[in-house]
């Protein structure tokens, strides 16, 4: 692997669980009056934002409503959260949980995403780029739960992405260039069926594209910052939605001689504080991606969830406090 | 909730002269709210046994998540004291539910020193490893169990493929933090990541057919996103309030959840006697605006939990 000391390594942050207690509610409802026995693979709703506090690393929520098959867009223009698609598996004993091939599953779910960027399927629907998987063995008598996210991030082992420079948003875009942004986005979000992660600003007009037409301007010499609903807020660094993204970008943009190229991001974050909207902690990078191609070996998956002690553990939740009934009808006298 | 089902839906409005708001003043203000804090949003319910026919399918309830807590309310009321003797004396005296005057000094007190803090990181950093010591401490004998289930878990080998280089890891526990930070010094100023773990809550405001005002209930996670026990949200209500308005409750909208609630018994009162002192003061409360004021009115009660709500309404 090439070493190059000036060159900063490209790095992301992780997406981290929230599961509401409502989620378990519902799962248990959902297990003894739906699936029962049944441990395939179901749909799964999560949920994430680009305008969370500073304070939080990237995070994927989970409640009540994860489980609901509609896909109901909020009307009111409000476009700060994005619903993701995933799977969950429930199993019937912790054996089972525990003998999973869990490297095995990752790939698998790995390869769909890597399947999906080069039939094209992915520039169609970007948020395919986003998926989690979520195993879990459901003690229902004593209320716990044993659970594991997965949030693929395929790879390319002998290759890294580097990032160039980083500038904030607000050293590329005037105030008045940032306003008509926002009015460009709202449109394009209003227009899409449903909320984007994924889109473009094609530079020289300031219009938000999709990831498809923009790869064509992209590819006919015009200057396109390819951007993303970064769920991190601090630093440097984006969330990761961008490593899928990266992957999709650097297969489809157009190559050139060269072993690398040069490709711009915009990691687009999202404030409002006291009813005003605000762009300024977003991030414009420069990041220099590798050629691949659609017939590349060496490609992986990673996104095991690490648990409360930094481990590639599950976890374990235990609701008793306020699902079993019994001890509640006690607290409640 | 029987209360609830056979209450008449209030009709007509009459929310400055009793504090009370009908369902459709509730939508308006909700859509108020959504509009210039869209960290809230309006939450669908499908289940029709859930879904209360006097508010529209869509605009059910009031939401908002992951919003940070970083700091417990006893150590702010400690810092509090210290320095503001005379008006935790004043709070206490009155011991009743809100006093603005406590509340916009707390407040603005509050801001200045996250202020302060938010100059100096690394003092910040320093400050917030400290609580989570004191936190770690008192929570041992209560991690207990947990770490033996956790230990079970721990056996078994998953054999799973390590992550690459290129992935930053939050660090959650405070050695590691403690690690991170002194590298970091060493290293100079250079930026890294580093988040200091932090407390977050979810908030749901539903409307209250019974006491016909707004609800705000509560669902916290610790440092590591898990669910926080009711004696541990505790930590995070203001101690004049925590045992006695603080009661955990079936959600009306989310079937067989328990959840920690802001008990609504007075919020009409209070919020009549804060739309009296606006008038007063010659500003009259639209109703749009009734949940600003709500949720202002509410911080005095979770002073430390950082939600969005539009600073610019004075009282």
């Amino acid at each position: 692997m090439e070493t190059n000391c000036e060159k900063d390594l490209f790095k992301f942050l992780p997406f981290s669980s929230c599961i509401n207690p409502s989620f378990w509610f519902e799962l248990n409802r959902v297990k003894l009056d739906d699936y029962r026995l049944d441990d395939d693979f179901k749909n799964l709703k999560g949920f994430y934002s680009n305008c969370s506090s500073n304070d939080l690393p990237p995070i994927m929520n989970f409640d009540y409503s994860s489980f609901q098959e509609t896909n109901d867009k909020t009307k009111n223009g409000h476009i700060s959260t994005i619903i993701i698609n995933g799977k969950i598996k429930i199993f019937n004993t912790i054996n089972e949980f525990n003998v999973l091939d869990k490297n095995k599953l990752l790939d698998e779910f790995g390869n769909a995403i890597w399947n999906d960027i080069k039939t094209g399927r992915a520039l169609d629907d970007p948020n395919l780029l986003i998926r989690f998987c979520l195993i879990v063995f459901a003690n229902l008598k004593s209320y716990t739960f044993h659970y594991w996210f997965a949030f693929p991030a395929i790879t390319f082992p002998l290759k890294s992405y580097y990032q160039l420079k980083t500038n904030k948003f607000t050293e590329i875009f005037t105030s008045e260039q940032s306003n008509k942004i926002i009015e460009n986005m709202t449109n394009f979000q209003l227009k899409n069926e449903h909320h984007q992660s994924f889109f473009a600003i094609e530079f020289e007009t300031l219009n938000v594209l999709t990831v498809k037409e923009a790869i064509d301007r992209h590819n006919l010499g015009k200057r396109i910052l390819f951007g993303f609903y970064d769920p991190n807020s601090q630093s440097n660094h984006p969330g990761w939605p961008l490593r899928n993204y990266l992957a999709l970008l650097a297969l489809k943009c157009k190559k050139t001689d060269e072993e690398k190229r040069n490709l711009e991001v915009i990691s687009f974050r999202d404030r409002y504080h006291g009813g005003a909207r605000t762009l300024d902690h977003s991030l414009v990078i420069l990041v220099e991606v590798f050629n691949i191609s659609e017939d590349e070996e060496k490609v992986n998956t990673i996104g095991w969830e690490r648990n409360e002690k930094s481990q590639l553990h599950p976890r374990v939740v235990n609701m008793s406090g306020s699902m079993n009934t019994e001890k509640l009808a006690e607290s409640a006298v | 909730n029987v209360a609830d089902t056979f209450t008449p839906v209030l009709k007509e409005s009459k929310f400055r002269e009793t504090g009370f708001i009908t369902p459709e003043e509730f939508v308006t203000a909700g859509d108020f709210l959504t509009g210039h804090c869209p960290t809230w949003q309006w939450a669908t319910v499908t289940n029709p046994k859930a879904c209360k026919d006097y508010l529209p399918a869509d605009k059910q309830f009031l939401i908002t998540k992951n919003v940070p807590c970083s700091k417990r309310c006893r150590h702010l009321m400690d810092t509090f004291k210290n320095t503001q003797e005379k008006i935790v004396e004043v709070e206490s005296g009155e011991g009743g539910w809100v006093d603005t005057h406590y509340l916009d000094t707390n407040s603005s007190q509050f801001s200045t020193q996250a202020h302060e803090m938010m100059d100096d990181d690394k003092n910040k950093k320093k400050d917030d490893l400290k609580n989570i010591k004191d936190l770690e401490r008192d929570e041992d004998n209560e991690d207990e169990d947990d770490d033996e289930e956790a230990l079970d878990m721990d056996e078994y080998d998953h054999n799973i493929k390590e992550d690459d280089e290129t992935t930053i890891f939050t660090t959650k526990t405070t050695k590691q933090v403690e690690k991170k930070i002194e590298a970091e010094t060493e290293k100079g100023d250079q930026e890294e990541d580093i988040f200091i773990p932090t407390r977050t809550y979810d908030l749901n405001i539903t409307y209250d057919n019974y006491y016909r005002t707004p609800r705000l209930w509560l669902s916290g996670y610790d440092e590591n996103n898990k669910p926080l026990t009711i004696e541990q949200m505790y930590d995070d209500i203001s101690e004049d309030h925590a045992k006695k308005t603080v009661t955990f409750e079936t959600h009306p909208h989310i079937p067989g959840t328990l959840m920690a609630s802001i008990h609504p018994c007075r919020h009409a009162e209070v919020m009549k006697k804060l739309i009296s002192l606006m008038a007063e003061s010659g500003k009259e409360l639209e109703v749009h605006s009734y949940l600003m004021v709500f949720l202002k009115f509410v911080q005095s009660v979770i002073p430390t939990i950082e939600y969005d709500y539009t600073r610019n309404i004075s009282i």
